[in-house]
């Protein structure tokens, strides 16, 4: 049995050290004598921050009601529904990009439709790519999170008084949270990672991915490597912090 | 308070049922209990007097689901205050004050994963109460609650139905809780098969399914020899059992006489030349200690399980193949009709 363990356990420590070898190729290959970023990388975080907080509300309004959908009703078709949500997931992101821009780009028929001319780079589209990019992320981590409260509490809460409204703000969502955040935490890092479906639609304004792209053309390596550590330092605290805020009073056992 | 309900799926049930005070709805496993519940809550889709088409959260009903579906995430005075209609500091205190009134002043500010089985329930009923509820309904109160303190939760739970005065219906499988009713129905076969006072119905149950369900464990087939005002003789086999009148028995009539497993007496003494009157000397035919009490198998002259306290029988030596003498009171034994097409396995143990 202990070798057993021991085994696992040195299998699982050389797994998870070729994961992380990259990062520590960050810190060797960082030239911290000539650290400072280039022109446009400030623009570029800013940018990055408040668009893909835009879009995180967007992923919210649209893809809560379309897990709770999911996750409480039986209908025809539900495989294909569930099929159709991962679509932008299943998509390369250099196509989903393509297809974006046919729709909402110049000659879309959304765009003729709605009588715009075209989305393409615009903060508009950037937006609109970061949501296909993320929300099939949140949508399948929300699901879960709603299907693993006890429908039972909803039904009760009914026949409390509560309208089926008032039973969703006051028991799903804070049953539902700590999975919800998670979906959350996930979509964000996504979308303020997306470069694929962003190149083609929204080229500008730059955001940290394409700028990162952008500096190495241009520039080269060095120009890179500072970005990159703003890049870790703004993107992963976020789902941490959400992370952590949900665990928070998680002294409550669920029954 | 009469219900009148028609329910189509999952399963069909058309149920007329008198609720008094405590009312128990006994019924086997699969019946339609729950369903029964949850559509006069509004739960599942249903024709039903008096609540009609209403969604649940226009019914004036109180729901206790199996394990009372307390929120988690909420205080036991959360719990009870998310029912009620007031403003926040006057939400408070009605909660403390209904969570007193079921003699749990001290856990307000506790969640429920801290409470003990019998406490989530009160904080339940409390919670039901507080909005006012005509009815109240309650699927199987006892089912999560260990056998030590069931009892005890079962004798509070009547009393506080009482003092609240509101008529509630408790659907179970466990006889225990029907002994504390006001009321007790049989649900069988998609309808209510008998309903009356606790007290008939644990005494004078209409077929052999029901006796079953009011905790008779006995069935002895046999044909009435002689029939008489205050009691019948039955004939089983070789042997005759006197027991007592059922309206409606004439002499002939095949015959079940259902007796409970505790109702029987038993001693180690040899019976004399004249043996008493449902007096039989038989030999243990398997045993299987429970606790203070001892459960008994004899094969002959009848075939009957039997419960004695171990006290009773501290003499006794117990093993397989011991002699032993029982006697039945032709009061405790009840004939029923054997033509009980719904349940074809009542002959045999």
């Amino acid at each position: 049995m202990i070798w057993q363990r021991r085994t696992i356990y040195l299998i699982g420590s050389l797994g998870l050290a070729f994961l992380i070898l990259p990062f520590f190729g960050l810190i060797s290959a960082t030239n911290w004598h000539e650290f400072h970023l280039v022109s446009g990388d400030l623009q570029a975080l800013m940018n990055s921050l408040a668009f893909t907080g835009c879009a995180m509300l967007v992923v919210m309004l649209l893809g809560t009601p379309v897990a709770f959908w999911m996750a409480r009703h039986e209908f025809r078709g539900k495989n294909i529904a569930e099929f159709l949500v991962l679509a932008p997931l299943l998509t390369p992101p250099l196509a989903m990009g393509i297809l974006l821009a046919s729709l909402y780009g110049p000659y879309g028929w959304i765009g003729q439709t709605l009588g715009f001319e075209s989305l393409s780079n615009t903060p508009a589209a950037f937006v609109l790519a970061q949501v296909y990019g993320s929300c099939p992320y949140y949508i399948v981590t929300a699901r879960a999170a709603f299907e693993a409260v006890p429908k039972e509490l909803e039904e009760v809460a009914l026949t409390l008084g509560k309208s089926p409204w008032q039973c969703f703000i006051s028991v799903t969502l804070p049953l539902a949270r700590l999975g919800l955040a998670a979906g959350l935490g996930l979509a964000w890092v996504r979308a303020l990672g997306e470069f694929g479906i962003v190149l083609i639609i929204a080229y500008y304004p730059q955001g940290m991915p394409v700028k990162l792209w952008v500096n190495l053309q241009d520039v080269g390596l060095r120009a890179v490597y500072p970005l990159l550590w703003v890049f870790f330092l703004v993107a992963m605290p976020i789902p941490l912090l959400l992370g952590f805020i949900s665990r928070r009073g998680r002294s409550i056992k669920v029954l | 308070m009469r219900i009148q309900c028609q329910i189509k799926r999952p399963l069909v049930l058309t149920i007329d049922l008198e609720v008094q005070g405590f009312t128990v709805l006994l019924g086997p496993s699969g019946s339609g209990k729950t369903t029964l519940l949850r559509a006069i809550a509004g739960l599942e889709h249903s024709q039903c007097i008096p609540f009609g088409n209403l969604p649940p959260q226009r019914r004036s009903v109180g729901y206790l689901p199996q394990g009372y579906g307390l929120f988690p995430h909420l205080r036991a005075w959360q719990n009870v205050a998310f029912a009620l209609r007031a403003s926040r500091q006057n939400r408070k205190k009605l909660a403390l004050e209904q969570l007193a009134r079921v003699g749990l002043d001290g856990f307000a500010d506790q969640f429920p994963a801290t409470l003990s089985g019998g406490q989530q329930q009160r904080v339940a009923l409390a919670r039901a109460l507080a909005r006012q509820p005509k009815l109240l309904l309650l699927d199987e109160p006892t089912s999560s609650l260990d056998r030590l303190i069931r009892d005890t939760v079962i004798t509070e739970l009547a009393s506080l139905i009482h003092e609240f005065q509101i008529p509630t219906l408790a659907v179970s499988h466990d006889p225990q809780i029907a002994a504390s009713a006001d009321r007790v129905a049989v649900l069988a076969d998609g309808k209510i098969a008998q309903q009356g006072t606790a007290e008939k119905m644990f005494t004078e149950p209409a077929t052999i399914q029901i006796a079953r369900l009011v905790g008779f464990q006995n069935f002895v087939s046999g044909q009435i020899e002689k029939s008489s005002n205050d009691h019948l003789v039955v004939r089983v086999g070789e042997t005759f059992l006197r027991t007592g009148t059922n309206m409606g028995a004439r002499a002939h009539d095949p015959v079940m006489v259902a007796i409970r497993a505790e109702d029987i007496r038993v001693t180690d003494r040899d019976i004399t030349d004249k043996p008493p009157l449902n007096t039989f000397r038989t030999e243990i035919a398997g045993l299987r200690p429970e606790g203070s009490k001892i459960r008994l198998w004899v094969e002959h002259p009848l075939s009957l399980e039997i419960l004695v306290p171990r006290r009773q029988i501290k003499e006794a030596p117990l093993s397989v193949g011991c002699p032993l003498t029982l006697t039945i009171d032709p009061r405790d034994s009840w004939v029923l009709p054997t033509q009980d097409h719904s349940d074809g396995n009542a002959l045999g143990r």
